[in-house]
């Protein structure tokens, strides 16, 4: 059976990964705005005689770029080994996706165009011609919708024969001015024969002196041959004075409005208009803002009213398998201390997790995965750049602070959408200011148990420490671009995709098994060592105190500083592999592991404040919730990402700090006023 | 045919780009998403706090701040 390879491009948020998703049966990630895929998915697509081996790069509006996220794509495209590519493209703006559908062909000689979207292309009256656009573009060109796999068949047909077409196959090609299309012509012939790279685009690339694309070819090929170089020189002296990049994007961008003159004709429709009311409301000059906070409030409220009888009952049911695992080992005579260590250790903390997490982030995702395939999050960094940009960040940061509500180390992946090196490092530095899911369900947990007795009045909480937490990174995005991140904020562009009705079944089901179980799933793989761990540390008794006790003692004069105490500064630290069991730990350090029915939110309060719990104390937890260190998982992702030490303490301290002095600040004032 | 910049369009306006004075990394993201001179744009979107707005161009709506708004020069069109 033969193999082939072939690359999936396309502008962000075509529904590139839907795609990919329908044809390899994958799950990726994706969502209704731009910067999902960061890094290379592959995935194998099996015919009846042959298999096509996919790969997912990143969205990209452009082959020549300086961008992290982009680079990922250029660099594929122009120096790595396979067979065809087929550029995915929004219907609804066609022209727009052409620029880097004409980019590739002349960097990739065989070059399917897939128009993805035909549902909502069909809605808004748009019609395309595609055996014009074939025609005119000398590209075989496919319609298809991904999200209900619409043409998918003839998709995966056209894919076969790119990739077994006999024919030799020809690289696109463009007019340029003629003083560039000879230099491209003479640079060529060195490249063919030296270097062995054919496309058109990498040449382009050199002519523009684009350093990203000559340092990776430098990277590849090592230092530039003398022909190469006076080659380059002698050309790029013959066209001085011209404004190569211009010209060169300008050629492209004439070519594709021409293209699509001719093959794309826009009817009037019932839905065009729609997207202009929605708009008024959700980015509307007085509305926009309140709406946001009221949207996430009602997220929020759903959340926090519907977890607490699934929680409940999920604390009940591990309880009552408790007691049985405990009749059973007993049965199978196993002995006091070890039959502890399971129940009480293991099995309580796993209890724990499970009840107290599950539930409400069975509920908040796939509300926020609607918002997210809506296509509501860009408006939310539309509506919020003024901010950031006060504050010398980026309004993308919106959007890697609203996957931190996810999880902190997806929130610094995310922050490779943007662009400014300096703009990035702020948003990875303050990361982990959103409180992700699984510190959320702790927050909610405390405020249900000390501060709110109805959900809206929880819920009504929950916004308002959301938009503390967002107060909190806009101030010290700024100090940091005031202090070690200095510098001028860069230009800012984000597109405003179209609104998107969302199919809400497979929302359900995706965000249910592919975030929340794996989630889940982590969080209870932390969990059986940690409870063990902690069973031992309560039940390991050294000079008549037990481990736990003795910690908890060490950090008991810096935890009433902050205005809590040791065993619950024992449990953050203790909790650093994941948030998720710091609760569960804190309260095992108060009762010294013994059993109590779990996750039941009413018996932890009453634990908690037998242990000298006060408002002030919950208050100052709840902050330290919100503000202390990354996870060890976030942690190694940052230092993945920044390859850096000292950007990675950085990240570690710059929470901390944040933490401790408004821990601090609490305790010193709540003593002075109550 | 009156001249502006691109940050003075009102919601609702038309124009044509004429020049664009934007440099660097602004600049060529700008022309791969289509900002090239002899363009039509519409503003159809200011957020909440009067910056950035939107603007539609060739079927998609983007939205920059006023600074680099600033330095595209358009003509008015009716």
């Amino acid at each position: 059976m033969s193999i082939r390879k072939i690359a999936l491009v396309g502008n962000p948020n075509v529904g590139k990964s839907t795609v990919f998703n329908a044809l390899t049966g994958m799950k990726q990630h994706t969502g209704n705005w731009s910067g999902k895929t960061v890094g290379i998915a592959k995935g194998v697509l099996k015919r009846k005689n042959s298999k096509i081996e996919l790969i997912d790069l990143p969205g990209t509006y452009s082959l020549i770029t300086d961008s992290a996220e982009e680079e990922v794509t250029r660099n594929y495209l122009c120096f790595e080994d396979f067979d065809a590519a087929v550029v995915v493209c929004d219907g609804c703006c066609l022209e727009r996706n052409l620029i880097l559908a004409l980019q590739v062909a002349q960097l990739v000689p065989r070059v399917l165009i897939c128009v993805n979207m035909m549902d909502d292309v069909r809605k808004k009256g748009i019609d395309i011609s595609f055996s014009e656009l074939s025609e005119i573009t000398g590209l075989p060109a496919v319609g298809i919708s991904a999200s209900t796999g619409e043409g998918l068949s003839e998709l995966e047909k056209a894919m076969e024969k790119l990739v077994f077409d006999e024919k030799e196959p020809e690289f696109l090609s463009i007019r340029y001015p003629k003083s560039i299309e000879k230099a491209v012509e003479h640079l060529l012939t060195v490249f063919k024969e030296r270097y062995k790279i054919k496309g058109v685009y990498p040449v382009l690339g050199f002519l523009e002196d684009e350093q990203g694309i000559i340092s990776e070819f430098i990277n590849r090929f090592g230092e530039m041959g003398e022909e190469l170089k006076t080659a380059l020189e002698r050309e790029k002296s013959a066209l001085s004075g011209t404004d190569i990049r211009e010209k060169i994007a300008a050629s492209t961008v004439f070519r594709a409005e021409e293209i699509c003159l001719s093959s794309v004709k826009f009817n009037k429709s019932r839905v065009s208009g729609r997207d202009d009311k929605i708009d008024s409301v959700l980015t509307g000059k007085i509305v926009g803002i309140p709406v946001m906070f009221i949207l996430f409030g009602f997220i929020f409220w759903l959340t926090v009213s519907g977890a607490n009888y699934p929680s409940e009952l999920l604390s009940k049911a591990f309880f009552e398998v408790g007691l049985r695992l405990e009749s059973l080992l007993r049965m199978l005579e196993i002995g006091d201390r070890m039959r502890s260590f399971m129940v009480d250790g293991v099995w309580k903390v796993l209890g724990w997790v499970v009840s107290v997490m599950l539930p409400p982030m069975a509920i908040f995702f796939p509300l926020f995965t609607i918002l997210e395939d809506v296509g509501y999050l860009p408006r939310v960094a539309f509506n919020l750049d003024r901010g950031f940009k006060s504050s010398g960040a980026c309004g993308k940061q919106a959007l890697t602070m609203c996957m931190g509500i996810g999880c902190t180390a997806v929130g610094v992946t995310g922050a490779r959408i943007i662009d400014s090196p300096r703009e990035r490092m702020i948003a990875v530095l303050t990361s982990s200011f959103m409180p992700c899911n699984g510190r959320l369900p702790a927050i909610v947990a405390i405020i249900t148990m000390f501060f709110a007795d109805s959900a809206v009045l929880g819920a009504a909480m929950m916004t308002v420490v959301l938009a503390f937490c967002v107060l909190m990174t806009l101030f010290v995005s700024k100090i940091l671009s005031k202090t070690v991140l200095k510098g001028e904020t860069t230009g800012f562009t984000i597109e405003l995709p179209p609104y998107r009705i969302p199919k809400i079944g497979k929302i359900i089901v995706r965000s249910v098994f592919d975030r929340t179980l794996r989630i889940l799933g982590r969080a209870v793989l932390v969990a059986v060592p940690a409870g063990a761990l902690i069973w031992l540390c309560s039940n390991f008794i050294i000079g008549g105190r037990t481990v736990l006790e003795i910690i908890a003692a060490v950090l008991e004069p810096v935890g009433k500083m902050l205005g809590m105490d040791g065993e619950i500064l024992c449990g953050f630290i203790l909790s650093l592999p994941a948030n998720e069991i710091a609760l569960p730990i804190m309260t095992m350090a108060y009762t010294g592991g013994e059993l109590m029915e779990m996750g039941s939110l009413a018996e932890t309060a009453e634990i908690f404040y037998s242990n000298g719990f006060t408002k002030i104390t919950a208050l100052c937890t709840g902050m330290f919730f919100l503000f202390h260190w990354p996870c060890a998982t976030s942690i190694i992702t940052i230092y993945k990402e920044t390859k850096s030490f000292k950007w990675t303490a950085l990240s570690v301290f710059v929470p901390l700090i944040t933490g401790c002095g408004l821990c601090f600040l609490i305790n010193v004032l709540g003593k002075m006023f109550l | 045919m009156e001249k502006a910049l691109l940050s003075e369009l009102k919601k609702g306006e038309h124009a044509v780009i004429e020049k664009m004075d934007t440099n660097g990394e602004l600049r060529q993201r700008l022309m791969d998403m289509g900002f090239v001179e002899g363009t039509k744009i519409e503003c159809v979107r200011i957020s909440p706090a009067g910056d950035p707005k939107a603007y539609r161009i060739r079927g998609t709506v983007i939205a920059i701040r006023k600074e680099d708004a600033e330095k595209i020069t358009v003509v008015k069109s009716l």
